[in-house]
């Protein structure tokens, strides 16, 4: 979910331990209950009595995460999957004018590119961006190509490059080439 | 937001009337009453019969407009017509545990409200799943360059979800925040299908234990709000070994009809669905086989069969049409070799999903309690023990083996997927708790 913490912190391990310690104090109060039921009857009483001892760990949960997810509007709501690749949504929205529809496109990432998770999903972030154009893997046989923090010249031969986006902060630029066939 | 969501719930009124004729039409009601207790079982149907009938169609070049949408799922609603024309049995009588309904029902409406503010953020759901579903409903269809080009994460992923999703989209617009409440929906269906085939037969205690524990456990929410396949594909799995339970017990050629038309859903959405239909079979083939004899495994052996072909053939057809190539490879998994090499994988593997599968943190004491009630009845109930035990454990295995047989990195591989794919096998064991307690 998306605005749980990965951990449980302080606050949610204090919630477990208050949910356990509530309900080993119940299962205590209805022991002589349970010793009455069957084998099954009894697990199941016990498997309600803790599942209503990790209520107040989820509703934590549900509020840490509406905490998060009720002030994302616009722009932080639509680009969520890719920010959470550590990606901007915008970053290949400039290429979209540069690559025509119907022709193909290839996309490369640069070795200093740092983040292992953004490298794998910018692909997909150029898929989308430039739908319904569609990709192929080998950028020599592509119209274009679509690359971040590597010169289109490094890999293709291309006849024209553009500055699709320019290196802002941390990102590095993306550029569009137009591959010579 | 609140207009898209009105789309959406028509769609979905329209796979509920398409699930009640699949259902009407195999014999599993008879009458209004009995229809209504079993809207759960008719909606996981509807979705299972035109997720599976629209793979087809799409495979053959269909467009699936709103109008088509509507008329598949009219044309299946016709079977209702047998349905209406019987008188229903009466219902059992309800028990005094109907109260925990009531918690239930107060849990699932605030996963209502989280999911509702969810945006669209998980990797799969993104890059992928979506991303398709979307290429449907915009393309008009299955366009081949766009569902085999290069950037295409999983392009052999069959399309059921996809399928779901686009016919969605043809009444809501294109609204990606609504999908998670999409995931929502096929699990309210699978409560009450539990609740539905554990009436009467099951002590209401373990079913809704079992149905508590399903809603308040932290994965479920994770996964619904991830809007990914793995619920659904749970979901679908789950509820055919139900009915698969339902038909050992019963002997009803109904519920081995809605078994396999569940498992061919299960099998069109993700690639697990395919180990999981053969689990549920196996497992009642086997039983079948050691009560009556090996010729009465054959009713189960061919209800499988056809859920496979269904479910797997067109769009195994397709790819190998378009030259996709399968990440799930016949050849890796035969060859001794390759599995001789990779032989260290196992214990790994089997270690590390049944941590996942015991971790109190993500599905609370679903496991252990099956596990519990199975001991239990082991002896008293031989048969449907033995099936749920068989099933549970093929589906297993068949994890471990697409773990041992990955061409990924195997630690990668169980650290992003581990904790989603032991999904269906937590179900199938929630679903199954309450009808071993038949007999405990």
């Amino acid at each position: 979910v998306l605005g749980v913490p990965a951990s449980p912190g302080a606050l949610g391990w204090a919630l477990i331990l208050v949910g356990l310690l509530a309900a080993v104090g119940a299962l205590v109060v209805l022991r002589g209950r349970l010793r009455s039921a069957t084998p099954v009857v009894a697990a199941a009483g016990i498997c309600l009595v803790f599942t209503a001892g990790a209520l107040p760990y989820v509703a934590w949960r549900f509020a840490e995460d509406l905490r998060v997810t009720y002030r994302l509007h616009g722009y932080d709501a639509a680009a969520a999957g890719p920010v959470q690749a550590y990606l901007p949504g915008y970053l290949a929205d400039g290429a979209r004018q540069y690559v025509p529809r119907g022709a193909t496109f290839a996309t490369a990432v640069g070795p200093h590119i740092p983040w292992s998770q953004a490298r794998a999903a910018f692909p997909a972030l150029v898929m989308q961006t430039l739908f319904p154009r569609v990709s192929v893997a080998d950028p020599h046989r592509a119209d274009y190509v679509v690359t971040w923090g590597i010169r289109p010249d490094q890999v293709a031969s291309v006849s024209h490059v553009w500055l699709a986006r320019p290196k802002a902060g941390a990102y590095d630029a993306v550029y569009v080439g137009k591959v010579q066939h | 937001l609140t207009a898209d969501l009105g789309g959406l719930l028509l769609a979905n009124a329209l796979f509920l009337a398409a699930g009640c004729g699949v259902t009407g039409a195999a014999g599993w009601w008879r009458g209004l009453p009995e229809l209504g207790r079993s809207l759960g079982l008719a909606y996981l149907c509807g979705v299972a019969t035109f997720g599976v009938v629209a793979q087809l169609l799409y495979v053959s070049g269909a467009s699936l407009s709103r109008l088509q949408v509507v008329l598949v799922c009219l044309v299946l609603a016709l079977g209702s017509l047998r349905g209406f024309r019987g008188r229903s049995e009466p219902a059992p009588a309800s028990s005094r545990w109907r109260w925990v309904a009531v918690p239930v029902a107060l849990v699932v409406a605030v996963i209502a409200v989280d999911l509702w503010f969810q945006p669209l953020w998980a990797y799969d759901s993104w890059t992928f799943w979506t991303p398709k579903a979307h290429a449907l409903w915009s393309l008009g269809g299955l366009q081949a360059p766009w569902f085999t080009q290069a950037n295409l994460t999983s392009p052999d992923y069959p399309i059921l979800l996809p399928a779901i999703e686009a016919a969605g989209f043809r009444f809501s617009g294109y609204e990606t925040a609504l999908l998670d409440v999409q995931s929502l929906l096929f699990l309210v269906a699978f409560l009450h299908v539990i609740h539905r085939l554990a009436l009467g037969r099951a002590q209401a205690i373990v079913v809704w234990a079992a149905i508590a524990m399903l809603v308040v456990a932290p994965s479920v929410v994770n996964q619904l709000a991830s809007a990914e396949a793995d619920i659904p594909v749970a979901v679908l799995f789950a509820s055919a070994g139900a009915c698969g339970a339902a038909w050992l017990t019963d002997r009803g050629l109904p519920a081995l009809v809605l078994a396999a038309v569940l498992a061919a859903g299960g099998a069109a959405t993700k690639v697990e669905g395919l180990i999981f239909a053969v689990a549920v079979f196996a497992g009642l083939a086997l039983v079948s086989a050691r009560r009556d004899g090996l010729r009465s495994a054959l009713p189960p052996v061919l209800a499988g069969g056809a859920a496979l072909a269904a479910g797997i053939v067109p769009w195994r057809i397709w790819l190998a049409a378009h030259d996709v190539a399968n990440q799930g490879s016949f050849g890796r998994l035969t060859s001794i070799g390759f599995l001789a090499a990779h032989a260290g994988r196992v214990p790994l593997a089997c270690a590390y999903l049944l941590v996942k599968l015991l971790d109190p943190r993500a599905w609370l004491l679903l496991v252990p309690f099956f596990g519990f009630v199975l001991c239990v009845v082991w002896k008293r109930d031989r048969d449907l023990s033995l099936y749920a035990a068989s099933a549970f454990l093929i589906a297993f295995a068949g994890l471990v083996l697409a773990y041992w047989s990955t061409r990924l990195g195997l630690h990668y591989q169980l650290s992003t997927s581990a904790r989603r794919v032991v999904t269906g096998v937590v179900f199938f064991g929630a679903a199954l708790t309450p009808l071993l307690s038949r007999r405990a």
